[in-house]
């Protein structure tokens, strides 16, 4: 007598679910309830009331199925663990190529009369187009046909560097933009965040396929945090950085204090603002430049914040918990 | 939206109205306070809880920006563009796996967001579904995925019948017992089904039918993903020692037999979950 195969019963209830016809309800909720449902933001009663819904009804399912992967393709790819794809060949190449292109850049703006020689165009070698594409767009922008290029993509007609002329500014910052304050770095700001704020005030462009307005190009990774009733704008991305503007004025960098990538925040006015990040990372400012790091609510990363006041906000941590501080980030509760 | 209601609404929430439009930015927008007022007070309508309650957990500037472009004012669409269009275009990605499909999924949104429908001189715009109960960010998701879906469904229903379920064709000679086997494991996973606690329902429906890893079925039901796995495999056992229980106990089967059911039901089982899974009242 031979027992059933271990899988036996998960062959079986693949084919059982795979081949049943959805089931689907006539009171199915809206595509908002379930998002609250989704956020966890529900009171316990209407919560309860969907989760029990969803139980059973496999259209509903599959939407709040869908919106977690939907979530899930936005969240940052996990790093990968251990050593051996360090040595894959095909990631071998882009690796060195990278390395020349920082070894590059870095030596230009080592020297001197980088700046010194304003107006006088300076020319960046940088043989990796795509690491500066958003740069590019902005210092050839106006070679390129509006419209053509597909958002977020470099433009399929840029030259490459060697190819423009000399004389011409290729895809580097010129001392006549450094000087004439379209950057305005802090002296502690590496000009690799000067890179980074050139990057940020890019052109709007058109997508004359779809005739929508196109996006305004951040830099990848980049969010933007306004200000209400102030023309005061913090952009706030990888590895900490923050820049803040004042209307159309220059990007000035802030220093956060931390590597950590922020993804998000809420101003209240031009000086009280909270950021957040990975790894439950919550930062505030309460004069508008200098940034206290806060206790964490959650090792999870943060993905929303809710700021009501300088000493309270909620904020969402992926997975839909959500935590509340009353006291600066003194003490978080859960909702 | 009831236009007595609302002017009752503005009557007796004025101060929690003045302190929601300070705290959303709607300012920035330049969204009149009345245009924002008559989006919380749709909010709260569409809300079991009162008003300051309901008020309180809003996410207030996203339900802002959403009024502001309901009310067409262009900054406000400049900035969802901005802002939502990488959202929209990623969670269709995800959605449909196929990037140009993905395109006009997300793309055949804009005109029902804007609301090209005129009815009584007011656009009506998907927007007007939005009460910032959730983030508009997910919001959107939720929209994209039910448009999907049903688009999904439609398709399948009108199908012909033919196209359905191709079933291989087995060369092995056709035991005589199989069709007695396919009925009773069928019965008897149907009960084991019905019997148990709707979350464990739900938890296999997330994994088998909607192909869910362990961490996105946790992150929808709350739980850790190895907690996830372990609730799955008890499950399993539990249905396992039930399906097993019902083909020894009511029809007499065999171990022998019983293994043959399921290499049978794994092959073609008869059933139909929509009447297995009851409906929830």
């Amino acid at each position: 007598m031979s027992a059933p195969r271990p899988d036996a019963i998960d062959a079986m209830l693949k084919r059982a679910f795979a081949t049943s016809p959805e089931s689907s309800r006539h009171d199915c909720p809206d595509p908002a309830l379930l998002a609250s449902w989704y956020e966890r933001s529900l009171a316990r009663d209407e919560f309860s009331r969907i989760d029990t819904h969803l139980a059973d009804c496999a259209r509903c399912q599959s939407i709040v199925a869908s919106i977690t992967r939907a979530d899930d393709a936005l969240a940052p790819a996990p790093e990968r663990r251990g050593w051996r794809w360090l040595l894959d060949p095909r990631l071998m190449a882009p690796a060195v190529a990278g390395v020349i292109a920082i070894i590059a850049v870095a030596r230009v703006f080592r020297q001197p009369e980088y700046i010194a020689h304003a107006p006088v165009p300076e020319q960046i070698a940088l043989s990796d187009q795509k690491s500066f594409a958003s740069l590019a767009q902005r210092e050839v922008g106006q070679k390129f046909a509006p419209g053509t290029a597909a958002e977020n993509e470099i433009p399929s007609a840029m030259p490459a560097p060697s190819a423009l002329p000399a004389t011409q500014p290729s895809y580097g910052i010129t001392a006549a933009q450094a000087v004439n304050g379209q950057i305005a770095a802090a002296p502690a700001t590496s000009r690799a965040n000067s890179l980074m704020a050139m990057a940020l005030e890019q052109p709007v462009s058109t997508n004359s396929a779809s005739g929508v307005p196109g996006l305004i190009h951040l830099a990848s990774g980049m969010a933007r945090v306004a200000a209400p009733h102030s023309s005061t704008t913090w952009f706030v991305g990888p590895h900490g950085l923050i820049f803040r503007r004042e209307g159309t004025g220059p990007l000035r960098a802030e220093a956060s204090g931390i590597s950590t990538d922020l993804t998000d925040g809420a101003a209240l006015s031009s000086q009280v603002c909270w950021l957040i990040g990975r790894s439950g990372t919550v930062l505030r400012t309460i004069d508008g430049e200098h940034w206290a790091r806060l206790s964490a609510p959650t090792r999870h990363d943060l993905i929303s914040v809710q700021a009501q006041s300088a000493d309270s906000a909620i904020v969402v941590a992926r997975g839909g918990l959500r935590y509340l501080t009353t006291d600066a980030g003194k003490t978080w509760n859960p909702l | 939206m009831v236009p007595g209601n609302f002017r009752e609404f503005l009557a007796n929430h004025s101060a929690l109205i003045a302190r929601a439009y300070e705290g959303s930015g709607a300012a920035q927008w330049t969204l009149p306070r009345e245009a924002f007022a008559e989006a919380l007070c749709a909010s709260v309508a569409a809300s079991a809880g009162d008003a300051a309650t309901t008020i309180d957990s809003l996410r207030l500037p996203d339900l802002a920006l959403a009024a502001a472009c309901r009310a067409g004012i262009a900054p406000a669409w400049e900035h969802f563009i901005l802002e939502y269009r990488p959202v929209l275009y990623a969670a269709a990605r995800a959605i449909v796996r196929e990037d140009v499909l993905a395109r006009d999924l997300a793309d055949s949104l804009y005109a029902d967001l804007y609301g090209l429908e005129v009815r009584e001189g007011r656009r009506r715009s998907l927007l007007d579904y939005f009460h910032g109960r959730s983030s508009l960010a997910t919001w959107l998701r939720a929209v994209l995925a039910q448009r999907h879906i049903d688009y999904l469904r439609e398709t399948r229903r009108t199908e012909p019948i033919d196209n359905r379920r191709p079933e291989a064709a087995s060369s092995d000679p056709p035991d005589p017992n199989r069709q007695r086997y396919v009925g009773a494991v069928a019965i008897a996973v149907e009960k084991a089904l019905g019997a148990l606690d709707a979350r464990d329902r739900m938890r296999l429906g997330y994994y088998y039918r909607h192909g869910l890893k362990l961490k996105e079925i946790g992150r929808l039901m709350g739980e850790s993903e190895s907690g996830v796995s372990r609730h799955l495999d008890r499950t399993r056992r539990a249905l396992r020692a039930e399906i097993e229980r019902v083909l020894a106990q009511e029809h007499r089967l065999s171990r022998d037999q019983i293994r043959l059911c399921y290499d049978y039901a794994a092959e073609a089982l008869p059933l139909d979950l929509a009447r297995v899974l009851p409906e929830a009242g």
